[in-house]
């Protein structure tokens, strides 16, 4: 048990560390809205399913999944708040560099 | 979220509601009570006792809150009792598993030496029922990596995304994506439930 919640938390670490990646090379808001936004609903779901299976059945493990499960709602919501909000202040998408189809 | 573009309507008096709106406040009453008991993890009577009188209190009090336009719902019906929570049960392994797949590919596109992006916007139609379905639509679009929301208008879904594929898995050339085929098939009437 120990070492699949040490999997999975090493492969939520994982997608968090991708999304920080991304962050940092993406070229404009909207690809850096993609890494931050998303790889979180992965990573932080992982990680908090780790912990509970390392905790085991209990009401500590039942409040973790609850976490996760308000995370699950929480990022779309913001995440779409921010794009619209971009997409109405006139904010344009980066479209490659001579590369649009 | 509700969409400035939706008409406002009046307020049509007390419309008698379907015996599953009714029950709506019992079952967000139960929900709150297993919440309040999960958050507390105290079970003697007082700690119960103030666990059921407020989310009795809450039921009761937001019971016309999410009735009132513009609904959400169709017909005045209450979210709670329009969400097809057994065709969710197959729905959502699914989206977490769409998640986990978009997931790697983000991840492999942004760790990827050269970058490959190819981002987007797209615009498609998806004819939904109502408002309820639309939100469930945006919100598994922008909860799946690559791909997020960015205004719904009527049943134009505004969506950016990362790479051309995802693009196109949503809004094919021709036909209907994916994942807004299964959302119209949650919540299309019983016996109609389109194709698996």
């Amino acid at each position: 048990m120990k070492l699949i919640a040490g999997g999975l938390l090493l492969c939520g670490l994982g997608f968090i560390l991708a999304g920080v990646v991304g962050v940092v090379r993406l070229p404009d808001f909207y690809t850096r809205l993609h890494a931050m936004g998303k790889c979180d609903t992965l990573g932080v779901a992982l990680v908090v399913v780790a912990l509970a299976l390392e905790q085991g059945i209990s009401l500590l493990s039942a409040k973790l999944l609850l976490i996760s499960v308000f995370i699950a709602l929480a990022n779309p919501t913001a995440t779409h708040a921010l794009g619209r909000a971009a997409l109405r202040a006139g904010l344009c998408p980066w479209q490659g560099e001579g590369e649009k189809a | 979220m509700p969409e400035e573009g939706v008409v406002l309507q009046p307020i049509s008096g007390r419309a008698e509601q379907p015996a599953a709106g009714r029950r709506a406040p019992l079952a967000l009453f139960v929900l709150l009570l297993a919440l309040w008991v999960v958050l507390s993890g105290k079970l003697d009577v007082f700690h119960l006792a103030l666990g059921v009188g407020s989310a009795w209190g809450i039921a009761l009090g937001t019971r016309r809150l999410l009735l009132s336009p513009p609904a959400l719902g169709p017909a005045a019906l209450h979210p709670f009792a329009a969400l097809p929570w057994g065709r969710l049960l197959a729905y959502v392994p699914w989206l977490a598993w769409q998640i986990v797949l978009s997931s790697l590919q983000v991840a492999w596109v942004v760790l990827h030496p050269r970058l490959p992006i190819c981002p987007r916007v797209v615009r498609f139609r998806a004819p939904l029922p109502h408002p309820l379905a639309q939100l469930v639509l945006a919100t598994s679009i922008t909860l799946t990596p690559g791909t997020v929301t960015l205004d719904v208008h009527g049943d134009t879904f505004t969506v950016h995304a990362l790479t051309a594929m995802q693009a196109e898995g949503l809004a094919p050339a021709t036909g209907e994506g994916e994942m807004p085929r299964r959302v119209r098939a949650l919540f299309a009437p019983c016996g109609d439930a389109g194709g698996a």
